[in-house]
């Protein structure tokens, strides 16, 4: 028998089944269950350690990056509140905010700023291989994918670069050759915008 | 002591929330907003609406399988067992001490052995090599496979291949410290591939590996390279020992 296509509801049935499912075991860990923990690492440690290595490339300090997030959840779970933000967004922001305080603790933007063709790929140079461009094809929640496609290409490379990829404004402006202030009044402008689209 | 009125305006607070989710506020920057945060509800809620307004791009990321000794490092900082990687590096040293212990009561056994019978010679005491840094290196599959011990006086660096790695002509083994300073990766030179090799280190190597965190080995196609390839095949942190003898 055929599979009947999946449709957007089912989806958004399976993001919000996962959703419950994660803040059920946060609740579990926030009472000092290991088992729940192990669980959720086992559902999202893959995903978390892969957005880890977008911004560090390094198997070794995004595994260190994502022990120290799993340790956090696990002093921390008690704090999580599900009206402000959903369990995978408040674990990834853990995540984030600590792989960009590794990547600055491990001098690693430095040595980053050696790696031309990686950025000229990402800029989209080379667009077919263009890991920006493959952000905005895939299926990126649907308003943000139009505010983010109808902003400026270099305020929106700008934003990328630095929410996905962890550049500095200071790296951004070495990869394409423009002043520091340049680069921070594209973001100040593309995040003025994306702003305005995602609140109208 | 009260924040500054400026942070209660709605704009500033969004400028200030969408710079620190996209990470363009960096070092003591972040800190001062992590500090207004938290005696900031609005502040850090308009933080929380900006994580979620840019979550939906992870949605396509590449899953990245965690290494194994990950989940074991969690699970035992959890229980207040002892670092995994610190107690298998320390029984891996403790199999090396026994090791060269065993060697030198060998050496000196074989030595008693062949030496001619004649006057007694004057008692000589061998001055035992005090090892100052030890790196266990594991190979991309979390094996270890070299083994890297370096002595002071006369900066000797001695390097043990566990398993030869097989290298196609004109390949070459090179060894780089990587800078537990800056992060910088640097060349400690190229590698003979031999189940025991030693060599003597310069003043500059030495400080190297004084300042260094991991020991890494790569293979490269030209030899003396100045910085290394992708080819890593072998990692280890590197360990200061003290009171080891050889």
């Amino acid at each position: 028998m055929a599979t009947p296509p999946t449709t957007a509801t089912d989806h958004t049935d399976k993001s919000v089944e996962l959703a419950d499912q994660l803040a059920h075991l946060l609740a579990r860990i926030a009472l000092k269950d290991q088992k729940a923990l192990r669980k959720l690492y086992d559902t999202v440690g893959s995903r978390l350690n892969g957005i880890a290595m977008k911004i560090l490339w390094d198997n070794d300090l995004s595994n260190d990056v994502l022990q120290e997030t799993f340790l956090q959840i696990w002093h921390n779970a008690g704090e999580y509140r599900r009206d402000q933000s959903e369990p995978m967004t408040w674990m990834t922001s853990l995540l984030r905010y600590r792989a960009l305080d590794k990547l600055r603790m491990e001098q690693r933007e430095q040595r980053r700023r050696d790696q031309y063709e990686m950025v000229q790929d990402i800029l989209g140079e080379n667009v077919v291989a263009s890991p920006i461009k493959g952000l905005l094809q895939g299926e990126v929640g649907s308003q943000l994918q139009r505010c983010l496609d109808v902003l400026d290409v270099a305020n929106r490379n700008a934003i990328l670069m630095a929410y996905y990829y962890g550049y500095s404004r200071e790296d951004i402006a070495v990869h394409v050759a423009q002043p520091v202030n340049t680069i921070k009044s594209w973001l100040k402008r593309g995040l003025a915008r994306l702003a305005q689209c995602l609140n109208p | 002591m009260s924040e500054p009125l400026r942070y209660q305006n709605p704009q500033l607070q969004d400028m200030l929330a969408s710079n620190y989710v996209a990470g363009t506020l960096r070092g003591p920057a972040r800190k001062r907003m992590e500090a207004l945060m938290r005696a900031n509800v609005t502040l850090a809620r308009r933080v929380r609406q900006w994580e979620s307004k840019m979550q939906p791009l992870h949605h396509n990321t590449q899953e990245v399988q965690p290494k194994a000794a990950t989940w074991k490092a969690i699970e035992n900082a959890i229980n207040g067992v002892k670092d995994p990687v610190v107690a298998s590096l320390m029984s891996r040293l403790n199999f090396y001490k026994y090791l060269s212990a065993f060697a030198l009561t060998l050496t000196l056994a074989l030595g008693f052995l062949l030496v001619k019978p004649g006057p007694a010679p004057a008692p000589t005491v061998a001055a035992a090599t005090t090892i100052n840094y030890v790196a266990v290196l594991n190979d991309n599959a979390e094996q270890p496979t070299m083994v890297v011990t370096l002595t002071q006086p006369n900066r000797q660096l001695t390097l043990d291949m566990l398993q030869k790695p097989q290298l196609q002509e004109n390949q070459y083994l090179q060894l780089w410290a990587v800078s537990r300073t800056d992060g910088r990766v640097s060349s400690l030179g190229t590698l003979k591939v031999e189940k025991h090799i030693e060599t003597s280190l310069t003043k500059e190597e030495w400080t190297l590996i004084a300042d260094s965190e991991y020991l890494w080995v790569s293979v490269e196609n030209q030899p003396n390279l100045p910085a290394p390839g992708a080819n890593i095949i072998a990692k280890g942190l590197c360990v200061k020992v003290e009171g080891w003898k050889s």
